[in-house]
């Protein structure tokens, strides 16, 4: 069952389910896994199923992009194939949340523009320049999971099942990123007793509060996160694109 | 005798305003210098005019200070508060008459408030201010009639003002706007009738003027009317001697008028507007609470509405049933939401709303006591709502039910 595999308190085998992007009702989401429980693909457009054989998120890991035949055959290089990344992120983000699209825009600028950044370093890096150029690496950084409902285990609550909600979630290092935007908001007991509980409880996860005046005009928060978030190439030996062709 | 209806709201206190219960549309939270919490409470008609209630425990409130009204043929029906001033709307039952307008309170010590200023809006075609705005302590927004305007209709009198009240003791008109059509002399045509009534009738519906002007600290060129049977507008008040219209949104016809309060949730580029239930026993059913996709403020498109409990339960128990005031989201010691929405429905009670998905709002939490002793009506009639920082409930009853204290369990 779905709740095995999605115990973060599991001693065996602990994994995080995150259901993200345009979710009213993420029961309905695990429902739908639940009948599938036994093929699950660890990333898809809607959900992602995090354990220790998963170690982090990149735009280049498989299954949260779909490209179809016609869209592949429109793209001329690696700059339009990220705007397309753009595109396709931006739709799983509810186009009546202000603060995660910012964020998610902020984001998406700030990984690009680190291409141009370290271009040297970038051309030099690796294999070296001459099969890929810099922006190539933009494939690499980490994958935001917008909306995301994470899972809890049954010990909280499972008639129905609970999830605790966060803004945008990172999976980086063996380790959850929750990211939070924080406003002015009154907290909502129910909501704020499974957050509470889910940083409480959660072995592998960093919080990372963001005031809202800090991702206005598409600016983004660099010095909430490691080092190793903004270079997100260092450890790889090659860059690699999302959804690679299924042959 | 009827039962409370409840779900995830819990009365925790109630208090009967010394028998009189008659709550108007005024709530407003004070912390005073000592700590104590103190909620001014505008009384829904004469003789009194407003009360304030020490809710530090709002397990045991307790009626701190009730005055009494000039005369009894008016009424203060609205009421504000930032810091320690509180501002109170003055409105007449006869035109001409006074006291029509504003007064400004000094609040510092509770029990004893002392009159600052007032501001006359009387006139020969003035009933005075119905209601007012004060969340910045620098400006008032108020509906209200004005010594030289005169409406083409004597119900659309009440027109939008801006009031600068930096310096308290001496308020100064800084901004004034109208529907357009409705004044006397105006070149554009008056506005068609939505339902008419007769013409000696001031209170009620078939009107064109403003109730609700929700202005934020954080948006301060952006005032947002409910304009009655006008719909809702947003203005541009950059410059407030200048108001421009930016947009305009109305349901009426063949919605039946009367928009109450228009209500911006800025992070979310939605709008929450009301159309206040005016006549009992659902004579002017239906009466919605629209929410409106704003992202383009140009283009305001309504996209669902907050479902009410069948008509056939409640249309026809007594008095008025549908949609009134909301909690709004002022600064302050205020709860703030952009998901979770209060309102109250008069006999529908308080209901709580989350609007996470704004295509299906979901009633998720609602009150309903039986109706109050000595009510003119049998059902309760929920008039005003105001929700602190702790997301306490403050409700109010129209005729005697005074006030209810709720909590949430959301």
């Amino acid at each position: 069952m779905i709740h095995q595999f999605s115990d973060f308190l599991s001693k065996t085998d602990p994994a995080t389910l995150i259901v993200y992007g345009l979710v009213t009702e993420p029961v309905r989401v695990l429902a739908e896994l639940e009948r599938c429980a036994d093929d699950l693909a660890p990333l898809t457009n809607s959900y992602a199923l995090l354990s220790k054989l998963v170690d982090e998120l990149r735009f280049s890991s498989f299954g949260w992009i779909d490209i179809t035949f016609e869209q592949r055959m429109a793209l001329n290089n690696s700059s339009d194939l990220f705007q397309l990344c753009r595109r396709k992120l931006l739709r799983s983000v509810s186009i009546f949340s202000n603060p995660t699209r910012q964020f998610i825009d902020g984001y998406l600028d700030f990984v690009l523009a680190q291409t141009k950044t370290f271009k040297d370093e970038l051309e030099e890096y690796g294999s070296g320049g001459e099969v890929y150029g810099a922006v190539d690496w933009v494939f690499s950084a980490w994958l935001p999971l917008p909306h995301a409902h994470i899972l809890l285990p049954p010990e909280f609550g499972h008639n129905p099942p609970q999830f605790a909600e966060v803004d945008v979630a990172f999976w980086h290092d063996g380790c959850l990123k929750a990211v939070v935007i924080e406003d002015s908001s009154t907290p909502i007991q129910s909501k704020q007793r499974r957050l509470d509980y889910l940083l409480d409880n959660h072995p592998f996860l960093d919080l990372v509060s963001i005031p809202k005046n800090r991702i206005a005009e598409g600016h983004f928060p660099e010095d909430a996160f490691p080092a190793t978030f903004s270079r997100y190439w260092e450890g790889l030996a090659l860059p690699t694109g999302p959804a690679p062709p299924i042959i | 005798m009827q039962e409370t209806l409840s779900k995830n709201l819990t009365l925790i206190g109630q208090n009967d305003l010394a028998g009189f219960g008659g709550v108007g549309e005024g709530m407003a939270l004070q912390v005073a210098s000592d700590g104590r919490r103190i909620l001014w409470i505008a009384h829904e008609g004469p003789p009194k005019n407003f009360c304030g209630v020490d809710v530090t425990d709002p397990k045991n409130s307790r009626l701190i200070y009730q005055t009494e009204l000039p005369h009894q043929n008016m009424r203060s029906n609205s009421l504000e508060v930032t810091g320690d001033i509180l501002a109170v709307a003055y409105q007449v039952y006869e035109l001409g008459l006074e006291p029509a307008g504003i007064e400004l309170f000094d609040i510092r010590d509770p029990e004893n408030p002392k009159s600052i200023s007032t501001y006359s809006t009387a006139g020969p075609h003035s009933r005075g201010v119905h209601c007012l705005w004060f969340v910045d302590g620098e400006y008032i927004h108020m509906a209200s009639g004005a010594p030289d305007f005169t409406p083409r209709h004597p119900r659309d009198d009440q027109i939008y003002q801006i009031i600068d009240v930096r310096n308290p003791s001496k308020p100064e008109e800084a901004g004034r706007w109208w529907y357009p059509g409705t004044r006397e002399g105006d070149d554009e045509a008056p506005p068609e009738r939505i339902i008419p009534e007769p013409l000696d009738r001031l209170r009620g519906g078939d009107a064109f003027r403003l109730h609700n002007a929700n202005i934020y600290p954080s948006h301060p060129d952006r005032a947002y009317l409910g304009y009655i049977d006008g719909g809702a507008f947003i203005l541009d008040i950059s410059e407030k001697s200048k108001p421009k219209v930016v947009s305009h949104w109305s349901p009426h016809n063949p919605y039946p008028g009367f928009t109450h309060t228009v209500m911006p949730l800025f992070d979310r580029g939605l709008l929450v507007v009301t159309d206040e239930c005016v006549k009992d026993d659902s004579e002017d059913w239906p009466k919605l609470t629209w929410v409106l996709d704003a992202r383009n403020e140009q283009n305001l498109v309504p996209i669902s509405t907050l479902p009410l409990p069948p008509v056939e339960e409640f249309g026809h128990k007594g008095g008025r049933f549908g949609s009134h005031n909301l909690h709004e989201n002022r600064p302050g010691p205020s709860f703030f939401s952009e998901e979770i929405i209060v309102g109250a429905f008069f006999n529908a009670g308080i209901r709580v709303y989350n609007l996470k998905n704004p295509y299906q709002p979901d009633c998720i939490a609602y009150f309903v006591p039986p109706g109050p002793k000595n009510s003119r009506v049998p059902t309760i009639q929920m008039n005003e709502v105001y929700v602190d920082e702790n997301a306490i409930i403050y409700a109010g009853d129209r005729w005697t039910g005074g006030l209810y204290i709720l909590e949430m369990d959301i």
